[in-house]
């Protein structure tokens, strides 16, 4: 019973978030929601309000308007609770370089009011989780960015929190890195955790997140699943062909086929595959009947989908925030 | 053809964008303007007052006034330029090593020359500019007469000269030391280090001396045995017949070795500008003590082999984890560090305290008071910085977000914050209750208080007083300094707002509340004027001389309520009434210190009053906090949090590792 009230409640719940600076509307009723143990990204170009949100979220931030809820207690009324439940990693590293990492980590482990007896084995732990426990004795200030970015994590980690939001963790790592703060971040996903992620990094994000909020100046674009926002589109629907050899007169073939509106070549390619795209009246099972009466050996069929670069691109405003 | 100067054209437009420049011109405007005033006024009510009776209504008896009133306010403007050079140009280049934009500098096509002469110029113009408000002023006290053009244009060459000097050696500091809280420190030391050794030889070697300042004095107004007096080099040397044009020349060549010196540290600061351009921002303090530490830990592998008497305790924070980093992981809180400032401090303060233990036969010991000053002052300094940095460290090294985003409240954080200063405060008292412990000494007659025990009470009440006080007056100091501090975005801006407001505070309270000053005088005068009420009401007479002590000793009860160094004052009564030693006037305490019942209830009222204000700041300050630290805390949560168990929905960590 108490899995089902865990799942029916919001991770995050922000409705109608507004706020200003000195004038400046920097969030304008924004509105979106993160289930549990999910992956959600939250992208949007710089000054969006990306980091205005979170701070809001981790009760940094006093909005002017609206409510945020995290695992449906408000930020506004229960601020402690609420960073009980959390794990914030900002966008910079906050890092006290002249302690050991053993160190930084209990001292955060004390902030969080964890008992003496337990945060050995936890800094352990999260240490063994971010492959940093063999460098526990280190300075921070020797350590490399990317292991100094694993260390942040795992001090966001060090209190066991249900979510965790984690500001441009990718941002100035080398690919090696990143790949593995993505593989731990998978990893997270899999213990159950709800992790929001702010980043600039789409390819990975797409591969990553379940669903997915993107913001620009201010207000919310698109807040949902990722797979709504890569096949939404107000185009007409388009197929990609790979033939399993080259044949003449293939384009003009497929063209007098019914339902087809447009088949182009993509640049740089052998002559086997093609972009097809049909009239929305046609369904993809339709037009295969069709294409299998040319007789062409097909070697695959896919509907074509949107990249979240391209979703990214469609969605917000070219140019600066004035 | 005029050069184009981009970098003064950039500085002087950021200058203008300041709001700070237009606060620090306009009360400086109004500091030197209202000391003008007040030299006027009193001059003009010394010369009318002075002519009476027949022609005291003429207006040309003022004829020649000029010269008093311009005697009386130079000094105001060398003591202006030698207070606000150095703030203003200490940052001049550490900001852009702060900024990381001394790279971007080198590679355009000024030279190391031409930015450190640009950054010179940057600052010398707001200082003139400055200068420039109160040359009004001193040509309505030039059109007063009896002001020399040789003695007006070489104040102005001197003044001129003084800039020059004070800026140089913030630029110096300013290029050598990586943060702008370094250089405005060094800057001051140096500046108040330049002026005791100047004060020191004034006497005697004037004219080699590179303070334009003490020139001015040897020039134009002289030394005598008592302070200043008309034997001044000019006036002893021509006699009058020397040309006006000659002495002009004279007070020229009397400033070159201060230019030759202000050349050499701007010649120094251009070295230092490409030397000194990348080096770590990390505490110079730190850094010093660890090559100490280095050069010990080698002598003591040469001499016993590596020996190692008593190891460094490692410690991990049980659940103040804020005081636990203060006191462990910082320059002023590690407890060897710690021993060697007391060391540094403790040494020479023992060293003069024994001196005029054994060489001094008078009672009233002027010279260990003034020591007193000395250490408190440079305790109050520390402190102000430590103090104000408390919060401004973390924004700036990026690490209170992590920290705010933790349950700790925004009182915790600061409290936990001060408490890891205590240490630091007590190794900073050992000096300031020697002094106090050796007045004590020197003061009374431990044979003939033995023999009452009433007087040994006292004796400890004293004691006890100058303990807590001391360690009261820091408290105050401290959590004034934390809340001046708690706002600001950098380290620089919060230390010189701590150090500043702190200095502030110190001077006009000791200006207002000293005996014979404004405060002192007025509720003296209230107080007399409700006695003489009571009395004309009632009828009867009353003795003279218990009243006006009693005026005096309310007024030195409030006078030490506003001042600083009240309770210290307060305290003090004590001791001269129970010693008796010789006691001057002047002093706020002499009027409670004439009775032992007045003295002990003034020193209780100014304690009592000392702690209500200790923790209205402190309450005024834990208020601020959330919002000043830039996050919301509800109200309910001033309590300790409970102790956080693992309580997760899904699991441990460990579980889900396992």
């Amino acid at each position: 019973m108490s899995v089902v009230t865990q799942q029916t409640i919001p991770a995050i719940s922000v409705t109608n978030l507004s706020h200003a600076f000195k004038g400046h509307q920097a969030l304008s009723q924004v509105t979106f929601c993160v289930m549990p143990q999910t992956l959600h990204g939250f992208v949007g170009p710089n000054g969006a309000g990306k980091t205005t949100t979170l701070k809001a979220i981790c009760t940094l931030l006093k909005p002017s308007w609206g409510e945020i809820q995290v695992f449906g207690s408000s930020v506004r009324a229960d601020p402690i609770s609420v960073r009980r439940r959390i794990g914030f990693m900002p966008d910079h590293f906050s890092m006290y370089r002249q302690m050991t990492v053993f160190e930084y980590l209990d001292f955060f482990a004390a902030a969080y009011g964890l008992q003496l007896k337990q945060r050995d084995q936890v800094i352990h732990d999260v240490l063994t989780l971010t492959d940093m426990d063999g460098r526990r004795n280190d300075l921070i200030s020797g350590l490399s960015r990317g292991m100094q970015q694993r260390v942040s994590l795992a001090r966001v980690l060090v209190h066991d929190p249900d979510l965790l939001l984690l500001d441009e963790p990718a941002s100035g790592l080398d690919p090696r890195a990143r790949i593995e703060l993505m593989e731990i971040l998978r990893e997270l996903r899999r213990m159950g955790k709800t992790v929001f992620i702010s980043s600039h990094i789409l390819s990975e994000l797409a591969e990553l997140c379940d669903s997915v909020t993107i913001i620009d100046r201010g207000q919310v674009k698109f807040s949902g699943p990722m797979e709504v926002l890569l096949e939404s589109s107000d185009e007409l629907p388009t197929y990609n062909l790979r033939l399993a050899a080259v044949y003449d007169n293939v384009i003009t073939r497929i063209r007098e086929l019914p339902g087809v509106n447009d088949v182009k070549e993509p640049e740089f390619t052998t002559g086997r595959d093609f972009n097809i795209q049909l009239a929305s009246s046609l369904s993809a099972n339709d037009f295969l009947k069709s294409l299998l009466t040319l007789d062409l050996p097909i070697s695959s069929f896919s509907q074509q989908r949107r990249d979240l670069n391209q979703a990214f691109m469609d969605l917000t405003t070219r140019g600066v925030r004035t | 053809m005029i050069p184009e100067l981009p970098l003064l054209r950039r500085e002087l437009a950021e200058l203008s964008s300041r709001r700070r420049t237009y606060v620090i011109r306009f009360v400086g405007a109004i500091i030197v303007l209202t000391t003008v005033m007040v030299y006027y006024n009193f001059h003009m009510a010394l010369l009318g007052s002075s002519i009476s009776g027949f022609g005291s209504a003429n207006p040309h008896r003022f004829l020649g006034a000029g010269a008093p009133i311009f005697r009386g306010l130079v000094p105001v403007l060398f003591v202006s330029v030698q207070l606000l050079m150095p703030a203003l140009i200490c940052g001049s280049i550490t900001i852009e090593k702060e900024r990381n934009t001394i790279g971007t500098l080198f590679v355009t096509r000024l030279s190391p020359m031409t930015i450190v002469l640009e950054k010179l110029g940057s600052r010398l113009v707001p200082m003139f500019t400055f200068l420039l408000l109160t040359f009004p002023v001193l040509a309505v006290v030039y059109s007063l007469g009896g002001v020399e053009t040789t003695f007006l244009l070489g104040t102005l060459w001197l003044l001129f000269c003084e800039c020059l000097l004070h800026a140089s050696i913030g630029l110096l500091c300013s290029s050598w030391f990586a943060t702008t809280v370094t250089a405005f420190i060094w800057s001051y030391g140096l500046t108040g280090l330049l002026a005791v050794f100047s004060s020191l030889f004034a006497h005697d070697l004037p004219l080699a001396l590179p303070t334009p300042y003490y020139l001015w004095i040897a020039a134009f107004q002289g030394f005598n045995s008592s302070g200043y007096g008309n034997n001044s080099l000019l006036s002893q040397s021509s006699s009058g017949f020397l040309h006006p044009l000659a002495q002009m020349l004279f007070v020229v060549a009397t400033t070159i070795p201060s230019l030759m010196v202000t050349a050499v540290m701007v010649l120094m600061a251009r070295v230092f500008l490409v030397r000194r351009a990348f080096i770590s921002s990390a505490s110079v303090m730190l850094k010093v003590f660890k090559s100490i530490d280095g050069f010990f830990v080698r002598l003591n592998d040469r001499t016993t082999g590596g020996m190692v008497l008593m190891k460094d305790y490692t410690s991990l924070p049980l659940f103040d984890p804020v005081a636990w980093r203060e006191r462990s992981k910082k320059s002023l809180g590690k407890a060897r560090y710690l021993f060697r400032i007391l060391v540094v401090m403790e040494g020479p303060t023992l060293f003069i305290c024994v001196g005029a233990a054994t060489v001094s036969a008078r009672s009233d010991f002027s010279g260990l008071r003034d020591l007193l000053l000395l250490v408190w002052g440079i305790v109050a300094m520390i402190l102000a910085m430590k103090g104000a940095t408390i919060i401004s460290t973390e924004r700036v090294r990026e690490t209170l977000d992590a920290l705010l985003s933790t349950p700790l409240t925004a009182k915790e954080i600061l409290t936990q914050k001060v408490a890891g200063m205590q240490r630091l405060m007590m190794v900073l008292a050992i000096p300031i209750l020697s002094v106090h412990f050796t007045l004590l000494l020197l003061n009374v007659d431990f044979r003939e208080i033995m023999s009452s025990p009433a007087t040994i009470l006292i004796v400890v009440w004293y004691t006890l007083g100058f303990i807590l006080t001391t360690f009261l007056t820091m408290q105050i100091l401290v959590w004034l300094a934390v809340l001046f501090g708690l706002r600001s975005q950098s380290q620089s801006r919060s230390a010189m707002t701590g150090i500043c407001l702190i200095a502030g505070w110190v001077i006009v309270s000791s200006f207002l509340g000293r005996p014979g000053g404004y405060v002192f005088e007025a509720f003296s005068n209230i107080c007399q004027s409700i006695q003489q009420g009571d009395s004309s009401r009632s009828g009867s007479e009353n003795n003279e001389t218990p009243t006006m002590q009693l005026n005096q000793t309310i007024a030195a009860v409030i006078c030490c309520m506003i001042r600083a160094d009240g309770g210290i004052q307060a305290n003090e009564g004590v001791l001269v009434a129970v010693g008796n030693p010789y006691v001057e006037k002047t002093e706020l305490y002499y009027a409670p210190s004439r009775s032992i019942h007045a003295a002990l209830t003034v020193a209780t009222v100014v304690f009592l009053w000392q702690v209500l204000l200790l923790l209205l700041i402190r309450m005024l300050t834990l208020r601020l906090a959330p919002r000043m630290l830039g996050r919301f805390d509800q109200e309910s949560e001033y309590h300790t949090p409970e102790v956080q168990h693992f309580t997760s929905p899904s699991g441990t960590i460990s579980e889900m590792i396992a």
